[in-house]
């Protein structure tokens, strides 16, 4: 045992054990523990294996940028992969396991890889699989293969049991980050009057204070801090969240994981929520990263960043070594060492600066730090786990200027240096310089003038400059937002020890190798995509040396560590390689999310039935309630059919068809899209949208229309009826019903701004029941009261008002199955009732409900177009609706309908098919002539398919090169997805009275 | 005369349980819309509708943004030349649409367009804030503002009556999946469900 819990001291609760297992292990955890922080308790320092060459990893971090300790949590519908156990709170019942290993961790034969390594580098998939063979069909081949080779965690397949929710925040002032920085930043604000939220991803307010010595003076101020905060009515602390986006107009994405610590959430909480925040201003105080250094071996299990070693120590109480080499390039480590041997450990200073403050080597060597200037760690020892490590003096540039001396220990904690957490800012496009004196990206100005940096995320340097400059960004942000009152002073910051500020005279150290160049042992700049210097090398050596192809060439900062820990490193290799300053080479852009974001947070509760909003018809419970089976027609549920005793789909909508044609049926045909247009140019607009005329359609009259879109294309169809002077009711399809709304609210706002009309969706206002059937005249005339449905009085696309049982009612004949028909349309809340009188009323006649699959085999046999043959693609030429289209007037369409290309005689053109035999031909099916080649796509597609009952036989519709001239022709209809071959007999459409006399009855 | 049937008719029932009345933090219910006409017109909008605005008491066109009411009949202008009136009597909004000049307005009924639910009680906010990306912020959503916007992807319009208390008059189609979307989101806070009328509270099963 190297790594133990200290029998005091820590942030945790030891009153309250919690049970926590790793592969099956028991884990001793406290209350306050993350699972990192309980593995390291219990000296599990082999927790994962690398993605690419699946060496052993440890611990590095103790944050968001943890590249190695990548684990699976929980089990069943809760499983989740790829969980960094630096975040994972311990909680009672927590079941994590190694990932992307096998059979075990510690025994892993895919580590085998490694014997692979000097063959697989950066872009050797490229080269080995793309390109030897036409085409990427050997790369397809060998993807699976790699990638079960390779990879990170396995994605569960159960359905996800929690909850969650999606919410929208608005707020003056959005403080990102809870520690000193953002703290301040808050207080100013909320002082000031602002409405703050601030978001911080910990579980607890105090950022770095909160790895600070327990006790000690910074946590007086944080106490004062939080009370004044948690007393403000006008600043919400939100923890355990995370801003993961920063986008435009001031959205930010934020992922609270409300109930992740616990096993499984209270019953209706959410486990997570995600809410989109929109803030005035923003206060960026997301701190800085720490930077690992890079030597030799430097991935090994027992190598961490410095700060995290000190987070350990101080806020979880835990040990992690006890023979500790310290390795660093700049001042903020000195706290680490003293933390260190305060607490027992035999600590070992590498500092690769020859000169340091006196007061940092005195106060070192006081508590019995081992202080070794100008030095470095140029490999570590050890396989498992860290057991030595090679010191050597070195140059400016890193280089060992002498034979190293080995030194044993079991924890080596590494500092590079700190990178300000800019992803946020960057999301917004922005570029950070590169600042050579502190050695690290900074943001510039006010490059985005609602955000401001504050803190180490711009390198301020030291406690009391962070806190300064929070405030002064809260109070700055406060009063750009709007907020009038003074915040008063900042809050005097607490006194801070000797090695503060990691910017002050910090040396830019990146790589620490040989004498030669060259790294001791594979030294690893990403660790997360086993990025080693040598890729980096190799990429400068083949050409990818701007930075964009750098990251894309060796998957440097790729994946989730998107320039947290690797981008520094990576880039001052290439800078040294190209001989320029890392300026020159600059940096990527950052994108969210900033750390991973569950699927099912981003979803919310909108799964299952919640997936989207349906839409029902006001007669939709009749319906369920009489055995109607149900079917999607875009946001609508219809009925499909009405079921009897036990029959199928086929053989319900056969009988419901057949019904209609002898007697008469009732069908909802509510969903048809509804438009008033009002005004006194309404007749113009219709003009205009629609290809044939409308100026002379009386009051009373409905008339069919077809409409274009600007291409020349059909774009919808329907029946307009004139309602009075200035009123018209248009129907469209139900899929076109808000598209052809958003069509002409565009036209008349932008290209017809001279007309006076309105169009209004009246959809919802009016229920609409077709009856169709030979005797549906008699139905009518029996149950509307104040009506003549003689042939006299209401012929064919005539409209007339009447009554059922005291509702008024406006009766449409008009038929779109061929039969005697009428629509009737009603106020939509008397739809129910009025549906209810007719079927009651319907009895003597024999009258039926019918749903969509009968509606659409009655069109099919009369030849009428649908969704199927307005699909977008079809001309009125293509669809035998050429004679509709006005030649004295223009009309949207009018000019590009008589382009070349859709004005081609070969071009598909809709002809009826009578199939040979009893099975039908499915929609998609292609056509080819009866003898010729088997080739491309055919000459032509099947559209609508049916079984007619009033022919007997399988018919289809279908767009066929040259269809009329066609007619009689034998073709083959080849379904390639079924791999089904069918003959039929091409035809007119017009299946079924074609003269129109059962209609005009 | 056959009788209107909400939407909701079969989502609000005796027979549903949950929450108790005091236990909830929320109360859905369904409100009678009365009638609901919109009347728009042109470039002389505001010459043509100030006559049938002034006969039902209200001055001048109104903000966006802010309902009127007047003698029990509300005004909503949901674009600067449409504006939705609201009253429990059909026949007092279809005498004042006579005195508009003739030909320049172009009036519409919507009374069975819409169904009105009601979201109120102490977690409303909280609950508006799952519903509509919109700040309902007393400062920002004062009393007596509306806002048309979408939920769910269906377009409503919210009006805020009390602190606690808001208006949302939705498509009627949409009606009964936006009241099962408004319940799932209620179900962290607790909710009771109001019957349509003066009957007693009844409360929804969880879902």
């Amino acid at each position: 045992m190297t790594a133990s819990r200290l029998a005091t001291g820590g942030r945790i609760d030891r009153s309250k054990p919690l049970s926590v297992t790793f592969d099956g292990r028991p884990i001793d955890a406290f209350a306050g523990d993350t699972l990192a922080s309980a593995l390291l308790a219990n000296d599990e320092m082999l927790v994962g294996r690398s993605f690419k060459y699946h060496r052993p990893r440890g611990v590095l971090s103790a944050g968001v940028e943890e590249p190695n300790a990548l684990v699976h949590l929980r089990t069943g519908g809760r499983h989740e992969p790829n969980a960094r156990a630096t975040m994972v709170e311990a909680f009672d019942g927590l079941v994590a396991n190694a990932q992307n290993a096998w059979p075990s961790v510690g025994l892993d034969v895919r580590a085998a890889n490694q014997l692979l390594a000097p063959f697989i580098g950066a872009g050797f998939y490229y080269k080995t699989f793309i390109g030897p063979f036409r085409g990427t069909r050997f790369w397809m081949f060998c993807e699976r293969f790699i990638r079960r080779a390779a990879g990170m965690g396995s994605p569960g397949t159960l359905e996800d049991p929690d909850r969650y929710e999606t919410v929208n925040l608005f707020c003056d002032v959005l403080v990102v980050g809870g520690g000193p920085a953002g703290l301040s930043a808050a207080l100013a604000a909320g002082r000031a009057g602002a409405e703050v939220v601030l978001v911080e991803q910990d579980a607890q307010l105090g950022g770095a204070l909160l790895s600070a010595p327990v006790g000690g003076a910074s946590d007086a101020w944080l106490a004062s801090v939080r009370s004044e905060l948690a007393a403000c009515p006008n600043v919400r602390l939100m923890t355990r969240a995370t801003v993961f986006g920063a986008y435009d107009h001031d959205a930010y994405g934020v992922v609270e994981r409300v109930w992740d610590h616990v096993a499984v959430a209270p019953d209706g909480q959410p486990r997570q929520r995600f809410a989109v925040l929109r803030a005035k201003r923003a206060v960026l105080a997301t701190g800085a990263i720490e930077r690992p250094l890079v030597f030799g071996a430097n991935d090994r299990p027992g190598i961490m960043l410095a700060g995290a070693v000190r987070s350990y120590l101080n806020r979880f109480a835990v040990l992690p070594g006890r023979r500790v080499v310290v390795a660093t390039n700049n001042d903020g480590v000195y706290a680490t060492a003293r933390d260190l041997a305060a607490a027992g450990a035999d600590v070992t200073l590498v500092d690769a600066r020859p000169a340091i403050p006196v007061a940092l080597t005195s106060q070192a060597r006081t508590a019995g730090v081992d202080l070794r200037p100008g030095c470095a760690v140029l490999s570590a020892k050890g396989r498992g786990r860290v057991s030595g490590a090679v010191l050597a003096p070195i140059s400016k540039d890193g280089r060992a200027t002498a034979s190293g001396e080995t030194v044993a220990c079991d924890l080596i904690a590494v500092s590079g240096g700190w990178s300000p957490t800019l992803h946020l800012w960057s999301q917004r496009q922005q570029k950070p310089v590169f600042d050579a004196e502190k050695a690290c990206f900074v943001p510039t100005g006010d490059a985005v003038p609602t955000m401001i940096c504050a803190g180490d995320a711009r390198a301020a340097g030291g406690l009391a400059a962070s806190i300064a400059d929070g405030f002064a960004a809260g109070e700055k942000a406060a009063a750009a937002s709007g907020a009038t009152k003074s915040p008063g002073r900042a809050p005097k910051a607490p006194e801070a020890l000797p090695g503060d500020d990691w910017t002050r005279a910090i040396a830019p150290l990146w790589l620490v190798t040989k004498a030669d160049g060259t790294p001791a042992a594979k030294a690893f700049v990403d660790l997360q995509n086993d990025v080693t210097t040598a890729d980096i090398d190799l990429a400068h050596r083949e050409g990818y040396r701007a930075v964009e192809h750098l990251k894309r060439y060796t998957t440097t900062g790729m994946a989730t560590d998107q320039g947290k820990l690797s981008n520094v490193n990576a880039l001052a290799r290439m800078a040294e390689l190209r001989d320029a300053p890392i300026s020159d080479v600059g940096t990527t852009t950052f994108r969210p999310p900033y750390t991973p974001i569950a699927v099912g947070a981003l979803a919310g509760p909108e799964t299952g039935r919640h997936f989207r909003a349906t839409r029902l018809t006001t007669i939709h419970a009749w319906h369920r309630a009489h055995g109607a089976i149900m079917t999607e027609a875009g946001a609508w549920l219809r009925p499909w059919y009405y079921q009897e005793a036990d029959e199928d789909v086929r053989a319900a909508y056969i009988r419901e068809a057949a019904h209609v044609r002898r007697h008469v049926g009732i069908v909802d045909v509510s969903t048809l899209g509804k438009i008033a247009v009002q005004g006194p140019d309404a007749a113009e607009f219709l003009n205009r949208i629609y290809v044939n005329g409308w100026k002379t359609l009386p009051v009373g009259r409905l008339r069919y229309g077809v409409m274009l879109r600007e291409d020349g294309f059909v774009f919808d169809d329907g029946a307009t009826a004139r309602l009075g002077e200035h009123d018209y009711f248009m129907s469209t399809t139900t899929a076109n019903a808000a598209p052809v709304l958003a069509f002409a609210e565009r036209l008349l706002q932008t290209a017809w701004t001279d007309l006076e009309v309105h169009v209004t969706s009246v959809t919802d206002q009016w229920a609409a029941i077709a009856v169709a059937g030979p005797k549906a005249r008699d139905l009518l005339t029996d149950v509307v009261g104040d009506a003549d449905f003689s042939r006299a009085a209401l012929p064919n696309n005539h409209f007339t008002h009447g009554q059922i049982d005291g509702v008024a009612v406006r009766v449409h004949r008009m038929s779109y199955s061929g039969e005697l028909a009428y629509e009737i349309y009603v106020p939509a809340l008397f739809g129910p009732a009025v549906w209810e009188a007719l079927v009651a009323a319907g009895d003597p006649f024999g009258l039926k409900p019918y749903g969509t699959e009968a509606m659409g085999a009655l069109r099919v046999e009369k030849g009428h177009v649908a969704g199927p043959e307005l699909d977008g693609r079809t001309t009125l030429k293509d669809l035998g609706l050429e004679g509709f289209a006005s030649t004295k007037k223009p009309f949207v369409g009018s000019v590009l309908r008589n382009r070349p290309v859709l004005t081609d005689a070969d071009r598909p053109t809709l002809v009826g098919l009578e199939i040979e035999g009893e099975v039908g031909a499915l929609p998609g099916s292609l056509l080819f002539a009866a003898d010729g080649p088997t080739e491309g796509h055919g000459e032509g597609w099947v559209s609508s398919t049916t079984y007619s009952p009033a022919l007997g036989k399988n018919i289809a519709m279908a767009l066929l090169k040259n269809g009329p001239c066609r007619i009689g022709e034998t073709v083959r209809v080849i379904d390639f997805v079924g791999d089904r071959t069918l003959r039929a007999t091409v035809v007119s459409h017009h299946f079924f009275d074609a003269e129109g006399v059962r209609q005009n009855a | 005369m056959l009788e209107r049937r909400s939407p909701l008719a079969d989502l609000i029932g005796p027979d549903a349980a949950g929450s108790t009345r005091e236990e909830a933090r929320l109360v859905l219910s369904e409100q009678a819309l009365g009638a609901l006409w919109q009347i728009a017109g042109w470039r002389d909008f505001t010459a043509a509708a100030e006559p049938v605005l002034a006969a039902l008491g209200f001055t001048g066109l109104g903000d966006h943004g802010l309902a009127r009411a007047s003698a029990g009949t509300e005004c909503y202008r949901i674009a600067p030349d449409r504006i939705w009136l609201r009253c429990p009597d059909a026949e007092i909004l279809l005498a004042a649409l006579g005195a508009a000049p003739s030909g320049r307005l172009a009036p519409l009924d919507l009374s069975h367009a819409r169904t009105v639910i009601r979201a109120s009680g102490a977690a409303v906010v909280e609950l508006m804030a799952r519903l509509a990306p919109l700040d309902f912020a007393p400062a920002a959503f004062p009393v007596g503002g509306f806002a048309q916007t979408g939920i769910h992807g269906v377009p409503v319009l919210i009006h805020r009556r009390f602190e606690a208390t808001f208006d949302l008059l939705i498509p009627v189609t949409w009606a009964g999946s936006l009241w099962e979307w408004m319940c799932e989101n209620a179900r962290p806070f607790g909710y009771a469900v109001d019957a349509p009328g003066p009957t007693s509270p009844v409360s929804r099963p969880p879902l």
